[in-house]
């Protein structure tokens, strides 16, 4: 598992606010929770390469992302991150095969047609919507639109995966099933994955460990159960009393 | 208040709309219905009808290959780009729309001209483009690219960055994000704004008249030919404007409805 551990010590400034933070998903789901405006998409943005840090340093494994120190910035299409971002931006003028298919086209050298086709075919069946092959992004629900975005990440297999909001686009009623899938789905992938979330109850189901965000720096990481037994702060305090009682 | 005040200032309101709408749809009317179909077909007829007819579409087509050609891409940088040098950029693209064409046109005789500013790296021959039909192109160039490229920037502006980015962690080259993503989601926008583009190119005349001058088949358009027709056959200067106005009216349509497909379809949205 350490082998494909995602490990970030960033500092950096994002308007007003300075963003200095340590993530480390140390085995599989690390969720990062905080306040509106804490820093979390930011901070999503930096491991991306899509904002430049003024210091730190981005490792997958034994992959070095950023280093500020000896001058490394890979650039994004050169990361082979997954990222999924909170209104899942599939390509509205593709349909679910040409959405996945785009991205596998954008490697370069691009596999051969016939390997994309099957790897398409593939990624579809995993994730139980090979039914959507030919279907237009915009007339999907939902939860259907998150598997896509899903299948079309993974499809690149890449190195690890960052979900920004994966369930705030849901309604009530789909986003409790599509939270269990996206759970159990997360921990078969056991993929170093960083997922960004404002609710406590998806960060209950989908962390194997959680870090808050506050003001741009770290306050605390921990399992549920740590937070809730000794929460570092009020933020936290508040945040694990607004899960709804039951499973912990 | 009283619904007598509420009625009599709507009332007002209404009235100062109605007197702009009459003022601007008279003349057209005018032209249309003062002239018989005979007429219409004798004015048709008239000699400097059909070379300007030729001209015309063989000029702003050129043109409007360019103004696309190279619009599109400097529309994307502008789109994207954020630094004063992409506002100041903007600005200058702009310039032409607000400038009026008669200066546009010397303008370019300066520039481009026998004794213009780049002469002597332009025509060591002495040839000059001016007062030919490359001229004509320049001059639509000139007052029609700057509608694309406004059109155009603003269309790349309503893509969604985050899909942008997205293709980019897949690996997708900028063309490929430019051709595959950001083209395709613009392109109601991008149609729009060429049609507006080739509009404007349609009935270009000051800057064709300073920079190409009004030589029969060579570099008069039909603007400029309605404008020599109007001194010899008001027949043939009327039926002229009647084909532009119906080629005009025929392009706004399509921009509309080109446009309303575009937001029903939700562009940028997934």
């Amino acid at each position: 598992m350490s082998a494909g551990r995602l490990h970030a010590r960033l500092t950096a400034r994002v308007g007003r606010m300075v963003i200095d933070a340590e993530l480390d998903t140390v085995a599989g789901t690390l969720v990062l929770v905080g306040p509106n405006g804490a820093g979390k998409s930011s901070l999503l943005a930096l491991l991306l390469g899509a904002l430049p840090p003024e210091r730190g340093r981005v490792s997958v494994g034994d992959t070095v992302l950023t280093d500020t120190d000896s001058g490394v910035h890979v650039p994004i299409e050169q990361r082979r991150l997954g990222y999924v971002p909170q209104d899942y931006a599939l390509f509205p003028h593709l349909s679910v095969r040409e959405n996945v298919d785009f991205a596998l086209a954008s490697a370069s050298p691009p596999p051969s047609r016939a390997e994309r086709m099957q790897r398409v075919d593939t990624v579809l069946h995993d994730l139980g919507i090979a039914s959507l092959a030919s279907r237009r992004a915009p007339t999907l629900s939902g939860g259907e639109k998150q598997r896509v975005a899903l299948a079309r990440a993974l499809s690149v297999r890449p190195r690890a995966l960052l979900l920004d909001e994966p369930l705030a686009a849901l309604d009530v009623h789909s986003r409790h099933e599509v939270r269990a899938f996206l759970a159990e789905y997360l921990r078969k992938l056991a993929l170093p994955t960083v997922v960004v979330t404002h609710d406590a109850e998806d960060a209950r189901a989908l962390g194997q460990r959680i870090a808050v965000l506050e003001a741009g720096k770290v306050t605390q990481t921990g399992t549920w159960a740590e937070l809730v037994g000794a929460p570092a702060s009020r933020f936290v305090e508040e945040f694990v009393a607004s899960a709804p009682a039951g499973r912990s | 208040m009283s619904a007598r005040r509420t009625a009599l200032e709507r009332a007002t309101l209404g009235l100062a709309g109605a007197v702009l709408v009459a003022f601007l749809v008279v003349p057209l009317v005018a032209l249309l219905v003062s002239v018989s179909v005979s007429e219409f077909r004798a004015g048709l007829a008239h000699p400097l009808v059909w070379p300007a007819l030729r001209l015309s579409l063989l000029t702003t087509s050129v043109s409007l290959a360019l103004v696309v050609l190279l619009g599109t891409p400097l529309a994307w940088s502008l789109a994207r780009g954020e630094g004063r040098l992409a506002r100041a950029v903007e600005t200058a693209v702009q310039l032409p729309i607000v400038i009026p064409p008669a200066v546009a046109g010397v303008a370019m005789l300066f520039a481009f001209g026998r004794r213009g500013l780049l002469a002597g790296w332009l025509y060591p021959e002495g040839w000059a483009v001016t007062f030919t039909t490359a001229a004509v192109v320049m001059a639509e160039v000139f007052v029609s690219a700057p509608f694309f490229v406004q059109a155009a920037t603003s269309a790349f502006r309503r893509v969604d960055p985050k899909l942008l980015i997205v293709a980019r962690t897949f690996g997708a080259s900028p063309f490929r994000v430019f051709f595959r993503v950001a083209i395709p989601l613009a392109a109601p926008g991008l149609v729009a704004g060429a049609a507006m583009s080739w509009a404007r190119s349609l009935g270009e005349f000051g800057a064709t008249l300073m920079f190409a001058g009004n030589l029969q088949g060579e570099t008069q358009t039909l603007p400029l030919a309605i404008y020599t027709a109007l001194e010899s056959d008001m027949r043939a200067a009327q039926a002229l404007s009647i084909v532009l106005v119906v080629v005009a009216f025929a392009l706004l349509l399509f921009v509309r409805a080109v446009l309303r497909r575009g937001s029903e379809r939700g562009e940028g949205a997934s």
